[in-house]
């Protein structure tokens, strides 16, 4: 018997079914894996502000742009290398001298939580920046990076987990931000994160500390207060 | 800014640390110690009392010291009554790691 001419295309559509088969496979797996990062951003924007007592939001990045477009910051501070924390700091502590005339009393935390945010743009990204308001209640700062994103299944570990691992120091940069402010927002995707670092010059910890002080322990935990309307619209790089 | 001072040398050395401990000015501290060697470092103390900032990063790289200095013994020893430096040593839970 004579096969035909063309013999050669029945193992070539075998190889080209196969390849179209883990294809569909491969599309299958990313449709499965988006979802169930939705799924888990869903989850977490719940949950988080919950246990959390308000004080950590996640937010989309397009609430991000509705919450905070329009306003101009006061300072904005590139962030690129190790060097960049120190002076991030320095900037900001010389500025908000001249602006808040018991600074020196409140400035240490501000600036610790602040120094944690800029670190792990410097650790974990290829360079972001930093943009200064001042709200009624205290500075607020953005940290904005153009990384990958964090890894969400990480968060549940840095939020219940404080102080220092044996194993790796996940979490206590977390655990130090806040501490010591009043409230933050995670806006996290593929293009970037922002993190907005809301203080408090009359904080908790302020009148924890100076309770303490005069010989007794203030137990408080006012409402978180929302502020809106500051910010400019950012586009990650 | 960091600025260290060594007070004592090795074995057991004792440096005094001044400024701002964290990522970007730990590298004053590593190079003193490398300098001193750490393998003729028997116990590292470190005064805390002169900083004005200290960060998760600044606590890790102490962390890290007591780390190596732990596997032939030693340790790092913590001297501090800064206030506002105790708090954060506290959050992270430091004292706890280090047994001081």
């Amino acid at each position: 018997m004579n096969f035909p001419s063309t013999y050669w295309v029945y193992p070539l559509a075998a190889v080209l079914g196969y390849l179209c088969y883990r294809l569909g496979c491969w599309v299958q797996k990313g449709r499965t894996e988006r979802a169930e990062y939705r799924e888990l951003l869903a989850v977490y924007r719940e949950i988080l502000p919950k246990i959390t007592h308000g004080r950590v939001r996640l937010i989309s990045p397009a609430e991000y742009r509705a919450a905070y477009a329009g306003d101009d910051p006061l300072l904005i501070i590139d962030v690129e290398q190790k060097d960049d924390i120190p002076r991030v700091r320095q900037t900001v502590d010389e500025f908000f001298a001249d602006f808040i005339p018991h600074w020196k009393e409140v400035r240490s935390p501000i600036l610790t939580a602040l120094s944690e945010a800029v670190t792990n743009v410097v650790k974990h990204t290829p360079g972001g920046r930093v943009l200064v308001y001042l709200e009624s209640t205290g500075p607020r700062f953005h940290v904005e990076d153009c990384g990958s994103g964090m890894d969400l299944a990480k968060l549940p570990a840095m939020v219940f987990v404080s102080g220092y691992s044996e194993t790796s120091s996940l979490g206590a940069g977390f655990t130090v931000m806040l501490r010591y402010t009043q409230q933050m927002e995670i806006c996290t995707s593929a293009e970037g994160t922002a993190l907005v670092l809301r203080t408090h010059l009359a904080s908790p910890l302020n009148r924890e500390r100076r309770g303490k002080e005069e010989g007794h322990a203030l137990s408080c935990c006012p409402a978180v207060e929302a502020g809106h309307g500051c910010g400019q619209n950012y586009t990650w790089q | 800014m960091l600025k260290v001072t060594v007070v004592k040398g090795v074995p057991d050395v004792v440096i005094k640390l001044e400024g701002s401990l964290d990522m970007g000015t730990g590298h004053s501290l590593q190079r003193t110690v490398e300098e001193l060697d750490l393998d003729r470092i028997h116990n590292l103390t470190v005064s805390l009392s002169g900083l004005d900032i200290i960060d998760s990063t600044g606590i890790g790289q102490l962390i890290g010291y007591h780390r190596i200095l732990s596997r032939k013994n030693g340790r790092v020893l913590i001297e501090n009554d800064n206030r506002e430096i105790e708090e954060i040593l506290g959050l992270i839970g430091v004292r706890e790691i280090l047994g001081s």
